[in-house]
């Protein structure tokens, strides 16, 4: 793959693992690494091992997500959710990304009333 | 790719580089991380089929390196820091700045042992920025907080805990100068207290009564 296609890919995936990791949780409570692991098995989900942190916490702050806390084989670990706020931002994001899709593929048909 | 050794090594050298933020904080990501990193040990080893001793390496190597990650964790908390203070939140950022100073500058008169003119003109124009800040934080805020208000707002509550330093201070203080127990400094201070004991009840209630507006609203 050329520099710039990785480039433009990596920004299109960018404002995605938002919406995706919003569509993940809001169907159950998913820890971190099992939130990774769902997204890396996406083609165009190039998340490596760890990043995931930073946009989960990014998502608690805006108050769309929410987690508990729960032992596992000794360990704790941290489940998230998605909240009221959290599903509405969902639902308005895919929205978009959907029109957005239906414009780019209106264009690539050549209809005229786009 | 990293550069650390262990697992016990990245959680160390990332405890280093989270210093700075709240404890819990740091104890969180580090438990996540630590989550994270354990699992994909487990994975290289049951999935993968490598031994334990180089699962752990190979786990390390696919995990983002403990530079760039405790830069983002880092990066993000400043951002988060500077936007609750600024921006939209200013205006609520002022009020309970007003509510703090406010009561703080009425706590003077129990050193002084008294209130002079000067000292009356700055209780005046203090009791009235304190006065307006009550008003918006009672009449205005209640159905209009949010989560980084809500962060403010514990912050202003744990200041208002701490402003009782300055009374006390204030009394030993002046006691201390004056070879006993000057009267006004006591009524003043009594007088003070109840004061205060009001002004903490009413905000815990908001602040309690505003947690269900941000959960409800969230």
């Amino acid at each position: 793959m050329n520099n710039k296609k990785v480039d433009w890919n990596n920004q299109l995936t960018k404002g995605m693992y938002e919406l995706a990791i919003l569509l993940l949780v809001s169907k159950k409570a998913m820890y971190g690494y099992e939130i990774t692991k769902k997204l890396q098995q996406g083609t165009g989900m190039q998340l490596a091992n760890g990043s995931i942190y930073p946009i989960l916490r990014r998502l608690t702050n805006n108050g769309w997500i929410e987690s508990y806390q729960e032992e596992h084989e000794g360990r704790s670990r941290k489940y998230y959710f998605s909240t009221k706020e959290g599903n509405r931002v969902l639902v308005e994001r895919y929205e978009f990304m959907e029109e957005l899709f239906g414009f780019i593929t209106a264009l690539k048909d050549g209809e005229d009333n786009v | 790719m990293s550069d650390v050794v262990s697992i016990e090594e990245y959680l160390a050298v990332m405890e280093v580089k989270l210093r700075y933020l709240p404890k819990k904080e740091q104890q969180q990501h580090l438990n996540e991380i630590k989550d994270e990193l354990l699992s994909l040990k487990e994975e290289m080893v049951s999935d993968v089929g490598y031994k334990v001793e180089s699962a752990e390496q190979k786990a390390l190597e696919s995990f983002v390196a403990v530079d760039t990650l405790a830069k983002e964790i880092v990066d993000q908390y400043n951002k988060e820091q500077n936007d609750y203070f600024s921006g939209k939140n200013i205006g609520f950022v002022f009020i309970t700045g007003s509510l703090l100073s406010g009561s703080a500058v009425l706590a003077f008169p129990i050193y002084y042992g008294g209130i002079d003119g000067s000292l009356a003109g700055t209780l005046g124009a203090h009791s009235l920025k304190l006065l307006i800040a009550l008003s918006f934080l009672f009449l205005y805020f209640p159905t209009r907080f949010n989560a980084e208000r809500m962060k403010i707002f514990r912050f202003a509550r744990i200041g208002i805990i701490g402003i009782l330093v300055i009374p006390i201070g204030a009394f030993f203080l002046s006691t201390f100068q004056s070879d006993g127990v000057p009267l006004f400094s006591f009524y003043y201070l009594i007088g003070y207290l109840i004061g205060w004991s009001i002004l903490y009840y009413a905000i815990t209630r908001l602040y309690k009564r505003a947690w269900i507006t941000v959960a409800m609203n969230g």
